[in-house]
């Protein structure tokens, strides 16, 4: 009888544990993602490398181990130039955050719903101005002038502040597709050079260019002569993807916006060339949208 | 700083020139440093050239490379990748810059390597970065290489690739890998110096080392053991080359020692016969000494050595200041003894007087032999009183007889005395005075004399009046007296004595005591002699003439008879007179004779051949013996007038004068009484058979004119009239 009664005693609390671990099994997921929607993979920030992949993750590397310490959470730097696997990416949902130009965080929040949360402020200053530049014994003393004219960009056709807004300028001096001949070179400082080289008549490039010493160096400055500036404009953005929670965002913001405020942090913007990264909304790129309609007619 | 490198150079002088293994090793250290010196260097230069060859190679692959990638960013306008390009090149530690021009030489990249010393310096100089004159400033510096690659595409010039090579780090390196070189090459040149000298010291130095230590053994005279052999080389062979020359060294020093050692012996033998030998010539010459100033007889000091202790207290008086006084002594009739007794009894007499008077004088004093029977008594601090004294007691040591041959024999001494510095100042001057005043007390009868330059015929005056004796003689200055020589027994004159006076011009009578010795040590007295003969012969024919026949007698000196001539002469002049040989008659005194009896007697009987009377004149005082007596061909004795005078009142003169006649006449001689004086004297000699008789008693000497008339009446006594008489003042 005691036997008996002790098998059945055994009997029910080893079943009450089984019934206890299935129960654990099956509602771990879900209480999990209930506290915290957090990703089950290792973060990967995508950068856009307009001057080669090698240089870009050379310089956010450190961006990136910095983030994996104080998120807990493995973090991982993929650098791409502006190309279809780029695209691909971001539709997907690839890159937790990504590091791009302006005109591509429009483009990605129109299509994918990537989100600003900050942008960078480099020694050229927080917002950038684009100027378009002449040697002064050109002549030209205005854009209008520069009908006919080869003028040199900064970049390529997706650059916001290389050509969509020096583009911008040269319509609003009235001057169409067309009326000049556009050439690109890498940078602006490359697209400078080759104005005061006498490879093209006007250059596209933000004025505090010409204080950096691949352009100082080489041209005496004093001779350009800039014809016109556009209006200070956000530049290179952070932004996160839409899947990520909301408290993974804001956590990802206190990141970004707190380097600056630690010796380790700042160690980090230096590596990264960035002076700053500072708060940054989806509104600060209203002005961008308006550009980007003006000069490609696309409406985002 | 200085001492430091002098102790160090003297440390180097030291090792070279002291060490064979230092200068081994020195040579081989300097010559492998030199040999790596000279390889590290033309390694260095081919380093360098090798260097320089690299950086031109790598340079070269550079800017192949670089111009082969250039041109596509050029045609894209992508200087941000050419920037790339140049900070990837400049990122080279050695690469100063690299820049790439464009055709017209503007600069198309701008990176350049600003921490380079040389362009930080550049730049320092540059207002703004000026590439193209950067670059040119670059290319006065010789430490870095430029190369320009011309960048083309399709032929077409896109620019100039310019590259410079900072080549001092290289050479740096390469410096230092030759400095490590040099310094691995030290430690080995090191090693290999610690390895020669190991071997060196174990295989050359210490074989050396041994046949050192052995030469040195050699050279110390220790040959005890050989040169250890540690090897069978060369200086193995020399080992056993110098123990075989040790071997035959030691065999020569041992036969050299045992020669040695012979002659050492011999030496010793040598050295003990020539101290035995010194001695016995230092015994010899303390003989000799003592026989060249001590008298082998009396052992007293001789001459020599009175003359050395006379000199010694010359200079002492005269020193102190003090006087001492000489006594010369002559022993009386010392002839007779040793003429009687023999030379062995007057030799012991002579010592026994030594022995008295040695024991009479003071300790201080000093007495010596001069010779013969001469003494000399040398008494420091005395005067003439003392000299007196002392004299007295001389006399009275000799009182007591000496027992000679078992005979008792008395004696007596003339003794002269002289005082420094009173009679003389010098040892030959002192002595003359003594000998001077002792013959003075001999010819006068004294007992001792103290000297008196009276009579010292050495004085300037006696010389001088010497002198002009010599003169009188010559220029008949003399006069003849004549004293009567009367027969007792017949009362008549028989002979006159013809004397000799000077009456000198200026110093009036010169008594014939005074100028006869003075003549007869001057050698006056041979002329003197000849000149009375000669007068003597003259006035003999002149009272020849007058009638009146007498006989002339004539004195002879000593010096007469040694004149070998003189009997010769004395015959020429006889042959030369009418009168007789035989009226002539020749006096000799007995101590003439006496003093060397045998020529005399010689010389007499020459005399005597000439048929003249010989007379012997003051016999008495001369010792002579009866037996001598006999062998002289004389014919007449003259007792000396000292016994005649005294013998009244004189019984010892008396039985003198009495056994004198008897004596002569028992010989067959006649004799005649000197000095009688008054008629007593004269009865004594006629009651004692006297013959003669001679004295003032008779007549003193007169001048031939005054005893002329004498003479015509030759008996004195028939006269009663005595010639001299009383006028005349007795001389004595």
């Amino acid at each position: 009888m005691n036997r008996l009664s002790c098998r059945s005693a055994i009997s029910a609390k080893l079943i009450f544990f089984i019934e206890i671990f299935l129960l654990w099994l099956f509602f771990s997921p879900i209480l999990s993602s209930a506290s915290e929607t957090r990703p089950t993979r290792e973060l990967i920030i995508g950068i856009y490398a307009p001057h080669g992949i090698r240089a870009s993750v050379t310089q956010f590397t450190p961006l990136a181990e910095q983030a994996s310490e104080v998120l807990g959470q493995p973090v991982r730097i993929e650098a791409s130039p502006d190309n279809v696997n780029f695209w691909e990416k971001l539709r997907a949902g690839y890159y937790a955050l990504v590091y791009y130009n302006p005109y591509q965080y429009v483009r990605s929040h129109h299509d994918y719903g990537y989100q600003a949360i900050a942008r960078s402020e480099t020694d050229a200053g927080g917002l950038v101005t684009i100027g378009v530049h002449v040697m002064k014994d050109s002549g030209i003393e205005s854009l209008a002038q520069l009908k006919g004219r080869r003028v040199m960009f900064g970049g390529h056709r997706g650059s916001m502040l290389g050509y969509i807004v020096p583009t911008y300028l040269m319509r609003q001096a009235g001057l169409k597709a067309g009326d000049y001949q556009e050439a690109f070179a890498r940078s602006p400082a490359s697209a400078l050079i080759a104005t005061y080289l006498r490879k093209a008549d006007a250059a596209a490039a933000n004025p505090k260019v010409l204080d950096t010493p691949m352009v100082s160096d080489i041209c005496d400055t004093a001779q350009l002569r800039q014809l016109a500036i556009s209006l200070p404009l956000a530049n290179y953005t952070w932004a996160v993807s839409p899947q990520l929670s909301p408290q993974w965002v804001q956590r990802m913001r206190k990141f970004l916006l707190g380097l600056s405020h630690s010796r380790d942090g700042r160690a980090v913007l230096k590596q990264a060339g960035l002076r700053d990264i500072v708060a940054a909304t989806d509104a600060d790129y209203l002005e961008h949208r308006k550009i980007i309609k003006a000069v490609l007619k696309q409406q985002y | 700083m200085a001492a430091v490198r002098k102790r160090h150079q003297s440390f180097i002088q030291f090792i070279w020139h002291n060490s064979l293994v230092g200068k081994f090793v020195s040579l081989t250290v300097i010559v492998v440093f030199l040999l790596m010196g000279i390889s590290a260097v033309i390694n260095y230069q081919s380093q360098k050239q090798a260097v320089i060859n690299n950086i031109q190679s790598q340079s070269q692959m550079l800017g192949s490379f670089v111009v082969s990638i250039a041109p596509e960013a050029l045609l894209s306008y992508d200087y941000d990748a050419l920037n790339n390009y140049m900070e990837e090149i400049n990122k080279g530690e050695d690469i100063v810059y690299a820049i790439i021009l464009s055709p017209e030489g503007n600069a198309m990249t701008s990176y350049v390597e600003r921490r380079n010393q040389y362009i930080s310096h550049e730049l320092d100089k540059l207002n703004k970065l000026n590439l193209k004159q950067l670059i040119a400033s670059l290319k006065q510096n010789k430490d870095i290489i430029h190369q320009s690659f011309p960048i083309l595409f399709q032929d077409k010039m896109l620019g100039h690739f310019k590259l410079g090579i900072d080549k001092r780090r290289i050479e740096a390196a390469s410096q230092k890998k030759l400095i490590n070189q040099i310094f691995i090459s030290s430690i080995l040149t090191v090693l290999l110096g610690i390895g020669i000298y190991i071997v060196f010291r174990t295989y050359i130095m210490n074989p050396i080392k041994q046949l050192v230590s052995g030469a040195q053994r050699i050279t110390h005279g220790t040959l005890d053991r050989n040169v250890e052999v540690i090897s069978s080389d060369e200086l193995g062979n020399l080992g056993r080359v110098f123990n075989q020359m040790m071997d035959k060294l030691r065999a020569s020093i041992k036969d050299k020692d045992d020669a040695l050692q012979t002659v050492q012996e011999l030496n010793h033998y040598l050295e003990e016969r020539v101290i035995h030998r010194t001695r016995e010539l230092e015994s010899l010459n303390q003989k000799l000494e003592k026989l060249a100033l001590h008298d082998s007889l009396t052992n007293l000091p001789n001459r020599f050595c009175i003359q050395d202790r006379l000199n010694k207290m010359i200079v002492e008086a005269r020193r102190d200041n003090s006087c001492f006084t000489v006594i010369m002594m002559d022993l009386d009739r010392f002839k007779e003894i040793n003429d009687t007794l023999g030379h062995d009894c007057g030799d012991q007499l002579l010592i026994e007087i030594g022995i008295r008077l040695k024991e009479m004088l003071r300790p201080s004093d000093f007495i010596g032999r001069l010779g013969g029977d001469e003494f000399a008594m040398l008494l420091p601090d005395t005067d003439e009183q003392g000299a007196k004294f002392v004299s007295e007691k001389i006399h009275h040591v000799l009182e007591p007889s000496f027992y000679l041959s078992d005979m008792a024999f008395s004696i007596s001494a003339s003794i002269g005395i002289a005082t420094y510095p009173r009679h003389g100042n010098s040892t030959s001057s002192i002595l003359k005075s003594a000998d001077v005043a002792m013959y003075y007390a001999k010819n006068h009868k004294l007992d001792f004399c103290v000297y008196n330059p009276v009579a010292d015929f050495n004085t300037p005056d006696r010389l001088s009046l010497m002198g002009e004796l010599r003169f009188a003689i010559q220029n008949e200055q003399l006069e003849l007296y004549f004293q009567p020589e009367v027969e007792l027994s017949s009362k008549r004159i028989i002979a006159v004595e013809a004397l000799t006076r000077w009456n000198h011009p200026e110093r009036g009578f010169i008594a014939p005591d005074e100028f006869i010795p003075m003549a007869e040590q001057s050698g006056l007295i041979r002329s003197m002699t000849y000149w009375v003969i000669k007068s003597a012969i003259e006035q003999a024919e002149a009272w020849q003439k007058m009638g009146i026949d007498i006989a002339v007698s004539v004195n002879l000196s000593m010096q007469n008879l040694h004149d070998p001539d003189f009997a010769m002469n004395l015959a020429a002049m006889l042959n030369n007179t009418p009168v007789a040989n035989n009226q002539f008659e020749f006096e000799v005194t007995e101590s003439a004779i006496m003093s060397d009896p045998d020529y005399v007697v010689k010389v007499l009987d020459q005399l005597g051949a000439l048929d003249v009377s010989i007379a012997i004149d003051d016999f008495g005082t001369g010792y002579s013996s009866l037996s001598q007596l006999k062998k002289l061909p004389v014919h007449k004795l003259k007792i000396d007038k000292s016994f005649v005078m005294d013998m009244a009142v004189d019984s010892d003169d008396e039985t003198i004068v009495h056994s004198v006649i008897d004596m002569a006449h028992t010989l067959g001689l006649t004799v005649i009484a000197e000095g009688v004086e008054n008629g007593s004297v004269m009865k004594q000699l006629n009651d004692l058979a006297c013959d003669y008789i001679q004295g003032y008693y008779i007549s003193r000497p007169l001048p031939a004119r005054k005893i002329t008339p004498l003479l015509r009446d030759l008996n004195w006594g028939n006269t009663g009239k005595k010639p001299g008489g009383n006028n005349v003042t007795v001389i004595r």
